[in-house]
């Protein structure tokens, strides 16, 4: 089957969708159920639509890389539409046009392509957010993202008239050839801030702090698990394949990962509200994941994406629905939230255990590995910087844990939906699983990646 | 089953049973753990001693395991100590929130301690760490103080942070995470980085100044049984490390001529020093009788400390022979201590009083622990306390020394209060109903009296076996040692002879006691009051501020410590404030300003 | 073995003895100097030997088991302890710390047996005991590790042979400031006025031995003597060189006990807070100057 169908079915059913509005969630559980199938069937490799061969056509990139981002962005979405089908049913077609631009994005070949599908996901994002019931937010994540798309297709506009080509892998032989990087320090520095605003790098990201703030079971891991996955797939490849930063860019780069790694997890040390705590968790995630890609430490990275959707899904779910219940998302306010929730809790503590590090679970093994990696880098400040800030991300987030397990005074009572637990537990599982036995996950290397092999090899 | 791999698989094996044992019944989940923690010290003392455990893996395959004599010392005390309070665990778990996962805990972190100790590989050891860390977190929230988890976890990753930026060094320098070669493969400035990192670890870890304030609040408020595992197991990580710190990299520094000790060891000791005075001052104030246990083992980590960094065989096993008797004397005396609160229900030393009469048997077992810990003969204490005094004595380390000193005469002060004020003194009536602990909970605590008395009296097998780890590990010349007596710099001593004359001495006491005429019998209460009728015994009993005169001297300044990290933990909070209004505002032009003060910023230095 | 643990039990007996006898005979010289007859210099004995007969009251098995402990490990110290270089018990084990520390068994056992008793006055006395052995113990030992470090041992026959060998001064002599320390932790030591607080007959009614009488008190004497004759004899064999025969240890042992006597029969009573004040002010200051000119300077008279 061919991989446009991912995005061409998904837009499709998006349209039909508004037909039958009450049938479109369950529309969407069979366009996400096709969607993963049609990955696993999918040929790797480039696929020229309509006819037109490069560098004239938009092109779609199939390889593991993108295979993986397809499979994780597609089946969390069914999963979170699924757990939410009672709460939120209304928004079957916002998350197929979701899909169709995550998707998109993930494949696209072309920049300008690409910044379509920015657009669409983005509109479906604010359209997401506005379940939050605070639209100023909204509104704020609607002005910032249109600054960063902007600011990402002026970069793109340089870079078009520089080198008069769309296609990414044309533009990289182009790049190659003329081999001066001064000149796209601009061009690179506009397109990193762009894509940064969506994947949430701060400074960028301002947004985030009333989006997530005041998410719910819906928006918070749509947009913390979802999003952020997907955007770190898409800075990734951009990062490996384009920017290759270099120099005083590099150097400005990396300071600013490192700083938004330290300064996130401060920001969540100082936060008294449990989805503070774990909104800036997510941001120093997102730093951590574009600083890992811009060290080559491709594989790594794609792990914590994977490791850090599912952890911040079953989180942001877990407290977003405590929240609902209770009233308050104050840390003092959800105290002895687990004592009558034992299976929730111990998930939930599964999942903080391994955002952490700690050994037993597959956050650990990621850790290790690229802090290997690194240091083979000669990186040592960098993990240095890591280290220190995961010392302050530990001694809130054992706060937070300890607050949640042992009550103050009356017990709180949150319910939550056995297919909540059982998926929940899956997930725990999994990251349990993976932790113990790292085997398979050494299967892949850094070459899950191909866009360097296409420039190279036609 | 002499086989690492296997004991591990064991032991985590064990800990799922026992989650479920316990759900069941909270008894037979603490009898399983028992049998599960023998079965694996019998199984290292089998074959651990000499080195006869297999060490080969096949089903952890990314697991490597070697054994060293090094090793073999601190995973036997460990679990042993883990043994003996797993007889503990029958008694107390009922009272606790979540008595299910208590055992489940306590196995896993076992597993840990015998993991970090067997393997030859840093990141694993790294790996094993942290997986003790975060199993006993948990279990120390199950006492009195959720803050004390959470200081206790913060020091500890402090310290691993430190190990693993440490581990990452070599790993640059040498290329490999074997543990020998990479500690031998540094030199020169690498070599200093290294040791700082891996000091501070070891600081962390064994709770010593300035990292120390974790110490008293997690063995303070932890479960009453699991107090002694912090104290006499847990804390001896810390000088593992420091060991491999302070003799494997043992970095090459300016030298300190008059006391021909390299900076670097000096600055370590005088560290050890402050530990020693600071836990000393800190446990003579203490009203809470765990509390003042754990500012008493914050003081034998600075012994502990000097010990290591003087830098000969004897200190060398002073050290070694230092962490076995205040393993068993800090854990003895806990044990005592959560005997008695799970009688009374209180660890304050003002609640309490004439324990004695009720609880004779953990009367007994605390003072001989606390005889031990003051370094008193004939206990195991005063045989290491003696060779680190030799040590220092011939380094001619004076101010060390007045620290060293300071601490042996101020615990005679601290171990006496609990003495004084919990099991003697008046009895109060709201006690009256105690009684003696059940007997599977003596079981432990004969032992580790025996024990303590053991290791004060017949030094010989101890001392021999603390040779082939000087032998491993270091240049050092080995001590000389025969059944009862140990040798050093300025003597011999004899530590059976002592103990010998010790009993003729109370004979001859008993003796003249007995002999004369007997005593009447009168009621505590009927004591000299000045012709006052007193009628309430805790009116009679001297035990709030027990040295007040002495406290009031250095009030103001026992905070300090405390207050620093507070400030610490709120400078934090205050940065990540500022960061929130720098960056997280809910103008959205401060976001355009940054995006902007970036780009002109790039565009800035690249038209440079 | 036994013929040495008898020699032992003989030191002990005959420290006893000695320094009963001296104490009564400097009774009768303090006596002297404030216009008194004084008592018979025997006294102390007939005081102890009534105590011993006559019938007390005893307040549990802690209180009874605290003295015999107490009086064992004096017992057991003043064993090990050197008359002179040739007499003693235990040759080559006669090691300093074994001094400092088994007296801390009877220490210990005293305050155990006192608290015990259940009257606070006896806490009280028991608490200013250990505040002021902290006081003094540490200014002690830094002088005793310099003449450690200098004769190269700690056994302390061993100290007296490197004293009395040519060319060798006393170590009063030799090391005049920890000499100086060395006597004011004697005092210290031996509870003499200004440093009597933990006793403080007329404040808190005896301290420790409030609760006493009867064969308990009588024992408490005994160890009362047997822990000064082994303190004032650290010192002989510390810092005057030992004695070479029985003679010269003797005079020594008058000297010292009589001087440090009548020098506190000049004094007041320190506070307790200002006996630890004292002590880590000018003598543990001077302990540290003596042992940095000593070892580090090697400047030794």
């Amino acid at each position: 089957m061919s991989a446009v169908l991912l995005i061409a079915i998904p837009l499709l059913a998006a349209f039909i969708s508004i037909l039958f509005k009450k049938y479109s969630i369950y529309l969407l559980f069979a366009v996400t159920i096709f969607n993963i199938a049609n990955v696993f069937l999918a040929t790797e490799g480039i696929i020229i639509i309509g006819g037109f061969s490069p560098p004239l056509g938009i092109s779609l990139l199939v390889d593991t890389y993108s295979k993986i981002a397809l499979l994780l962005v597609n089946a969390l979405v069914l999963v979170i539409a699924a757990l939410n089908v009672k709460a939120y049913p209304k928004y079957g077609t916002i998350l197929l046009l979701v899909v169709a631009g995550l998707n998109g994005l993930v494949l696209t070949n072309d920049l300008f392509n690409f910044f379509v599908f920015l657009e669409i996901s983005g509109i479906a994002a604010y359209l997401i957010t506005a379940s939050n019931k605070k639209p100023i937010t909204t509104f704020r994540y609607l002005v910032i993202g249109a600054i960063g798309s902007s600011l990402f297709l002026l970069g793109l506009i340089i870079l078009y008239s520089m080198f008069g080509t769309l296609n990414m892998v044309d533009m990289i032989k182009e790049i190659a050839l003329n081999n001066n990087y001064q000149e796209l320090v601009l061009p690179f520095t506009l397109m990193f801030i762009g894509l940064g605003v969506e994947a949430k790098l701060l400074p960028f990201n301002s947004w985030v702090k009333g989006i997530l703030g005041h998410s719910n079971t819906f928006s918070g891991p749509m947009i913390a698990s979802v999003y952020a996955s997907a955007m770190g797939f898409v800075l990734g490849r951009f990062i490996t394949n384009l920017f290759n930063f270099e120099g005083m860019l590099l150097t400005v780069v990396l300071v600013i990962l490192v700083a938004g790694i330290v300064l996130s997890d401060i920001m969540a040390f100082a936060s008294k509200k449990s989805r503070e705590i774990l909104l800036f968790s997510s941001v120093a995630q997102a730093s951590m994941i574009a600083l890992l890609f811009v060290n080559g430490i491709i594989i790594w990275a794609v792990y914590l994406i994977i490791a850090n959707a599912l952890s911040k899904t079953v989180m942001f779910m877990i407290i977003n629905k405590a929240q609902k219940d209770v009233g308050s998302d104050e840390v003092k306010s959800l105290q002895g939230l687990f004592a009558n929730n034992l299976v929730i809790g111990i998930i939930f503590t599964i999942a903080t255990l391994s955002v952490m590090g700690l050994p037993l679970l597959v956050g650990f093994t990621i850790k290790l590995n690229f802090l290997t990696e690194l240091a083979d880098a000669g990186q040592i400040w960098t993990i240095a910087f890591i280290l220190i800030a995961s010392v302050v991300e530990g001694i809130y987030f054992v706060k937070l844990l300890l607050k949640l397990w042992y009550p103050e005074g009356n017990l709180i009572k949150v319910n939550y939906h056995l297919s909540f637990k059982l998926v929940f537990a899956i997930i725990a599982l999994a990251l349990l699983t993976f932790g113990v036995y790292q085997a398979p996950l050494d299967k892949l290397d850094n070459t899950v990646d191909t866009v360097m092999e296409v420039v190279n090899n036609g | 089953m002499a086989n690492i791999e296997y004991l591990l698989l064991f032991l985590v094996g064990s800990a799922v049973i026992s989650y479920f044992l316990t759900r069941l019944n909270s008894f037979i989940g603490s009898i399983f753990t028992i049998f599960a923690t023998m079965f694996v010290f019998v199984s290292l003392a089998a074959y651990g001693f000499n080195m006869n455990l297999d060490t080969t893996v096949s089903l952890l395959p990314w697991f490597s395991f070697s054994q060293t004599y090094l090793g073999f010392f601190f995973v036997i005390i460990i679990a042993f100590i883990y043994l003996m309070v797993s007889f503990f665990h029958p008694y107390f778990l009922d009272k606790y929130p979540y008595k299910n996962s208590y055992n489940l805990l306590f196995l896993l972190s076992l597993a840990g301690i015998i993991g970090a100790f067997y393997t030859d590989h840093f990141l694993q050891l790294f790996f094993f760490f942290e997986m003790i860390i975060w199993t006993t977190m948990f279990l120390i929230p199950q006492g009195k103080s959720r803050e004390a988890a959470v200081s206790y976890f913060g020091f500890s990753l402090t310290g691993s942070v430190a190990l693993l930026i440490g581990i990452f060094v070599i790993y640059q320098n040498v290329g490999r995470f074997d543990i020998q070669a990479g500690l031998a493969g540094i030199s020169g400035t690498t070599s200093v980085f290294v040791f700082v990192l891996f000091m501070i670890a070891a600081l962390a870890k064994l709770g010593t100044f300035p990292l120390h304030i974790w110490l008293p609040l997690a063995h303070g408020n932890a479960p009453h049984p699991f107090s002694p595992v912090l104290s006499g197991a847990l804390v001896k990580l810390g000088a593992f490390i420091g060991i491999l710190a302070l003799i494997k990299i043992n970095p090459i520094g300016p030298v300190i001529g008059a006391i021909d000790l390299a900076l670097g060891q000096y600055i370590i000791a005088f560290i050890g020093s402050l530990s020693i005075v600071f836990g000393t001052l800190m446990a003579i104030k203490e009203d809470d009788a765990k509390k003042l246990l754990a500012y008493s083992s914050m003081s034998h980590g600075g012994y502990i400390l000097v010990a290591f960094s003087a830098l000969n065989g004897f200190a060398f096993a002073g050290g070694l022979y230092h962490i076995l008797a205040h393993a068993l004397a800090s854990a003895g005396a806990f044990m005592a201590i959560a005997a008695v609160a799970r009688a009374t229900g209180t660890t304050k030393m003002k609640e309490l009083g004439g324990m004695i009469h009720k609880m004779p048997i953990t009367y007994l077992a605390y003072l001989i622990a606390i005889i031990s810990m003051a370094g008193i003969p004939p206990m195991g204490g005063f045989i290491s306390k003696w060779l680190i005094f030799q040590a220092v004595i011939d380094r001619g380390m004076i101010l060390i020394a007045v620290a060293v000193f300071f601490g042996s005469v101020g615990s005679f002060l601290y171990v006496f209060r609990p003495l004084a004020a919990l099991f003697l003194g008046q009895e109060f009536r709201e006690y009256k109903h105690v009684k003696e602990a059940p007997l599977l909970m003596l079981i432990p605590t004969f032992i580790i009296m025996g024990l303590n008395i053991y290791t004060g009296v017949i030094p010989k097998q101890i001392i021999d076996f603390i040779n082939n780890i000087i032998g491993e590990n270091t240049a050092f010349a080995p001590v000389v040692a025969t059944t009862f007596t140990v040798t050093a710099t300025y003597g011999t001593l004899n530590a059976g002879l002592i103990a010998l004359i010790f009993g003729v001495g109370v004979a001859i006491a008993f003796i003249i006691f007995i002999l004369m005429k007997k005593s009447r019998k009168v009621e505590l209460m009927d004591t000299y009051t000045a012709a006052n009728f007193v009628h309430d015994e805790h009116l009679l009993h001297y035990s709030v501020d027990f040295y007040a005169p002495l406290e009031r001297m250095y009030e103001k300044q026992s905070h300090w410590m405390k207050k620093f990290y507070d400030a610490l933990a709120h400078k934090v909070k205050e940065v990540g404030k500022l960061a929130k209004y720098l960056f997280m505002s809910n103008n959205i032009g401060v976001t355009l300003i940054w995006i902007l003060v970036i780009i002109v910023l790039l565009i800035g230095v690249v038209a440079l | 073995m036994i013929v040495n643990i008898l020699v032992g039990i003989g030191i002990a007996l005959f420290g006893f003895a000695l320094q009963t006898s001296i104490g009564g005979i400097n009774r009768k010289i303090v006596g002297r100097l404030q216009k008194r007859h004084g008592p018979r210099w025997y006294q102390e004995f007939i005081d102890i030997f009534k105590l011993l007969s006559k019938r007390g009251i005893s307040h549990g098995w802690i209180y009874d088991f605290g003295v015999i402990m107490a009086l064992g490990g004096i017992i057991a110290t003043a064993m090990f302890m050197p008359l002179t270089v040739d007499i003693v018990a235990f040759k080559q084990f006669d090691n300093f710390f074994i001094f400092v520390y088994l007296l801390a068994v009877g220490m210990l056992g005293m305050a155990m047996s006192a608290s015990g008793s259940g009257n606070p006055w006896a806490s009280i006395g028991v608490m200013r005991a250990l505040t002021t052995m902290l006081a003094y113990e540490v200014p002690f030992l830094i002088v005793a590790l310099t003449i450690i470090n200098v004769s190269d041992s700690s056994s302390l026959t061993a100290i007296q042979a490197f004293q009395q060998t040519a060319g060798n001064n006393w170590f009063i002599i030799a090391l005049p400031l920890g000499g100086l320390v060395g006597v004011l932790s004697l005092m210290g030591m031996l509870g003499k006025k200004p440093f009597e607080t933990y006793i403080a007959p007329a404040e808190i009614a005896s301290g420790p031995m409030v609760e006493y009488g009867g064969k308990q008190l009588g024992m408490l004497f005994i160890l009362h003597e047997i822990s000064v004759f082994i303190e004032v004899s650290l010192f002989v064999h510390l810092f005057l060189g030992g004695a070479s025969n029985i003679f010269i240890f003797l005079i020594k042992y008058f000297t010292v006990y009589t001087v440090v006597n009548l020098i506190s029969n000049v004094n007041g009573r320190f506070k307790i807070d200002q006996v630890v004040k004292f002590f880590y002010k000018w003598p543990l200051l001077l302990a540290i100057i003596q042992a940095f000119i000593a070892i580090y300077l090697g400047w030794v008279i």
